[in-house]
């Protein structure tokens, strides 16, 4: 298994570099000009133009990637033509937000979505699973905003129990940094555990019919041991393969999140480098996103060999 | 029916999230928490024009001379100055305890250096330095600048209240080209607040202490002029880009002062008792549409004429104003209504307007050749983006071949630069505001003034209107500036380099726990206070 975690990270050098050259030829084709942005409304040509080339943008497509390319090699990202600090400094800081905010909604997800999809699945036909399967579809129905809306009008200005933004790092003390991330993880969580419940459920029929389930069953081993041990088990592949795709799905989903919740994260500093056309900044958070979801379709593949030991890899 | 275990589990859960604590929400008494209008992202008030750069501006450093809500220019930094008989040479000498947030003191070469890099990126500062023969150190506290011929309005240019700000800084900063904006790590400041570099975080986080070794004037405060006295020991901005969400952190507590208040959000933030709803900026923000001057139709007079004489201000106001009358004014002038300048002329050019009869004459009259027109309009900007779609409504109803191109604003601010014609990337329209008192008198004004290709996007080209702004620089009193200035205005209304949409203004909410907020041209941290 070693060589084959060590073969995955390598066959992740080359993947890096096409996504870096199709990010960079992507943003240097791309409209807009930092330049024009930082000179501002009031600016003329002429001072715009100095401005390009103080940042030396206007240097050709390939010296200005080759020495992108230069940066990257020697372990440096480059700065931001906006603050002028340091892209691994940016996003060094604002990875705790965003990993925090990620994991406690796939806690929430994995916490709620699972029972409650083995419980559709049980109680299949009934009005629990009816219920169930209403609240799966509003999860997926309403967007994340209107939920983080309404979380906060009613958790943080009609019972004022929690803080409607910002963001506490965890050093500051747990509390108050679970408090800033318990309405945004709930917000961001509804539509994942809307689509982990139903993928739980499904997951969960399939094999509460197979022949193995009716066996267990005969030799008098109780619902709980049936569901959370013997169906559980074999369906959780679906499961997390899904969770998996949910994690790569949630660093678009953090993006309206922490912009609704004014939190510091990764989403708001790729929203703010797109606009301002920060493009190291762009550069920069894209390999790593990249680098995230290569990592995360690794650890699935290598959960499929736990879950079911018939994987070989 | 709720079951018991169901009812405990429900109170348990509300318990729980009683006993969390709200960390953001209790502010001591002795820090502000701010909501800016922006994220800030470049630390350079001179190299660039942003807003939010400039209120930064004004809380890291000071200026030699300053406006007054009157907009009489005070000293500031300068104790006073004394002017040679022929008029040609200006010293300025600085008051006593003037000291950088590095511990230094500021001396005379620091504010020639600062002067030098502003005059060399700012309209005003150009029409100085266009006359400036040197600058002489007399003192550590005194200074000579010697002028090729009289420059009554030095003092004035000096106490520029909008970008670009003419702030001090110290001689090593401001001795680098404009073009080359400061680093987080050379924000030095003259000024009451000293920028806690280490404590920002972009998108998030701005943190300014007070700076107790800055010596206030004695005077009373009135915008940029006079004491600028600082209450609170630590000022954290934070960055909230979600309206709805800013209004919410007002309602709760969590911050302070919210600078701009989204039009929509007022009547909800009004009904709250704990929150005030202050003017804002009373010169307030003019909306303007922009012609490309170089290219058919709009090099032909007639039709931007025709244009102009079709807009209904009233229609672009309410449109970014969520259709309260209150909060915008109807503005047919090239300066902000209630200020020097902002007189319409007499007879008003856009008193009938919309006439759109008389826009359809003008246009027959131009013998328009169908030549195709294009709007640059950015979707991600809500107070700019109506003003598009009404000109794109109104050029239709003309017959105009228009073309609206919706965009984000990173790509308008790169295309209105280019100078290339339609068919080639170019552009015929593009909308944008104003602070309006960026636009106060002529020398700022650049949505009047003719510089041609040396000038705004647009790059209208009038000969009489820069004479005319020559004379204005060198008038000797305020009643010959005040007649040049009219001039101006009846010029631009015939020549039509820009259409006024109109004056609208964006109100500032704060707690009703804080006193002393000045509506000024900016959001000043000084005067205000924690009642």
């Amino acid at each position: 298994m070693l060589s084959y975690i060590v073969r995955r990270l390598l066959a992740t050098i080359p993947v890096m570099g096409i996504v870096a050259l199709f990010v960079f030829s992507l943003l240097y084709l791309a409209p807009g000009d930092p330049a024009a942005i930082i000179a501002g409304d009031q600016a003329t040509v002429e001072q715009i133009a100095k401005i390009r080339a103080s940042l030396g943008l206007d240097q050709p497509f390939v010296v200005r990637f080759g020495h992108w390319l230069w940066q990257i090699v020697h372990g440096n990202l480059g700065t931001s033509v906006f603050t002028g600090q340091p892209v691994s400094t940016m996003i060094a800081e604002r990875i705790e937000p965003t990993l925090s905010l990620m994991v406690l909604t796939m806690l929430i997800a994995l916490t709620l979505a699972i029972p409650l999809g083995v419980i559709a699945a049980w109680k299949h036909g009934t009005w629990i699973d009816r219920a169930i399967m209403i609240f799966a579809v509003l999860g997926f129905s309403v967007p994340v905003f209107v939920v983080a809306y309404l979380l906060a009008y009613v958790f943080g200005l009609t019972f004022r129990l929690l803080p409607v933004q910002g963001f506490t790092p965890l050093a500051k003390g747990f509390w108050p940094f679970l408090g800033t991330l318990v309405l945004p993880s709930l917000a961001l969580g509804a539509i994942y555990v809307a689509l982990l419940a139903r993928i739980t459920r499904a997951a969960m029929l399939e094999v509460l019919a197979q022949d193995y389930v009716r066996t267990a069953r005969a030799k008098g081993v109780g619902q709980g041991g049936v569901l959370f041990v013997h169906a559980l088990k074999n369906a959780a592949n679906p499961v997390v393969t899904v969770a998996g795709l949910g994690v790569a799905l949630l660093i678009g989903g953090t993006v309206v999140t922490e912009t609704v919740f004014a939190i510091p994260g990764l989403g708001t500093l790729t929203v703010n480098a797109i606009l301002e056309r920060d493009y190291p900044v762009i550069q920069g958070v894209v390999l790593l996103f990249s680098f995230t979801y290569v990592l995360v379709n690794l650890i699935v593949d290598l959960l499929y060999s736990v879950f079911d030991p018939r994987i070989r890899l | 029916m709720m079951k018991r275990r169901t009812l405990l589990g429900a109170v348990a859960g509300g318990a729980a999230a009683a006993a969390l604590p709200r960390p953001a929400i209790s502010a001591g008494a002795s820090v502000l928490k701010f909501v800016p209008q922006a994220n800030l992202t470049l630390f350079d008030p001179i190299t660039t024009t942003a807003a939010v750069t400039q209120n930064y501006g004004y809380y890291v450093w000071d200026t030699l001379y300053a406006l007054d809500e009157h907009l009489n220019t005070h000293p500031q930094m300068a104790a006073g100055h004394t002017i040679s008989d022929d008029q040609r040479s200006w010293t300025i000498t600085l008051r006593d305890g003037l000291t950088f947030h590095d511990g230094s003191p500021v001396r005379a070469a620091d504010c020639i250096a600062s002067i030098r890099r502003w005059a060399s990126a700012d309209p005003f500062g150009l029409d100085l330095a266009a006359v400036v023969a040197s600058y002489v150190v007399k003192s550590d506290k005194s200074f000579e600048v010697r002028l090729k011929k009289p420059f009554p309005l030095l003092a004035s240019a000096l106490a520029k209240p909008a970008s670009n700000v003419p702030f001090i800084m110290p001689e090593h900063v401001a001795a680098q080209p404009a073009s080359k904006a400061i680093s987080i790590d050379q924000v030095i400041g003259s000024g009451p607040c000293r920028f806690e570099a280490k404590e920002y975080v972009s998108g998030n986080r701005a943190v300014f202490t007070k700076f107790t070794d800055y010596v206030p004037r004695p005077e009373k405060p009135s915008w940029a002029a006079g004491g600028k006295v600082v209450n609170f020991d630590r000022i954290e901005w934070h960055v909230i880009a979600d309206p709805g969400t800013a209004a919410a952190a007002l309602q709760s507590g969590e911050v302070d002062w919210w600078e701009l208040v989204l039009p929509n959000l007022i009547p909800l933030l009004a009904a709250n008792k704990d929150v005030v709803i202050g003017e804002g900026n009373p010169t307030g923000y003019m909306g303007c549409l922009r012609f490309n001057h170089l290219f058919p139709p709009f090099d032909n007079v007639l039709i931007r004429r025709a244009v102009m004489l079709s807009v209904d201000q009233s229609a672009y106001m309410r449109a970014v104003t969520a259709n309260n009358p209150k909060n915008f004014t109807i503005c047919h002038s090239f300066f902000p209504i209630g200020t020097t300048y902002g007189v319409p002329p007499d007879p008003d050019p856009m008193a009938k307007a919309p006439d759109l009869a008389a826009a359809r004459k003008l246009i027959e009259e131009a013998k328009y050749g169908g030549e195709k027109i294009v709007i640059i309009n950015p979707t991600d900007f809500p107070s700019i983006q109506p003003f598009g779609e009404i000109t794109y409504a109104t050029l239709k109803k003309l017959g105009l071949n228009v073309q609206l191109v919706e965009t984000d604003w990173g790509t308008v601010v790169e295309r209105r630069a280019s100078k290339a014609p339609i068919d080639q990337g170019g552009w015929s329209i593009f909308h944008t505001w104003w602070e309006g008192i960026s636009l106060y008198n002529p020398a700022v004004n650049p949505i009047l003034l003719g510089q041609g290709l040396e000038g705004w996007f647009g790059w209208y080209k009038s000969e009489p209107m820069m004479a005319l702004n020559a004379g204005w620089l060198t008038a000797p009193t305020a009643t010959d500036r005040h007649a040049i200035g009219a001039k101006m205005q009846a010029l631009g209304f015939q020549d039509v380099p820009t259409v006024p949409l109109g004056q609208f203004f964006i109100r500032t909410g704060y707690r009703n726990t804080l006193t002393g907020v000045i509506d000024g041209a900016a959001p000043y941290p000084w005067n205000v206070r924690r009642a």
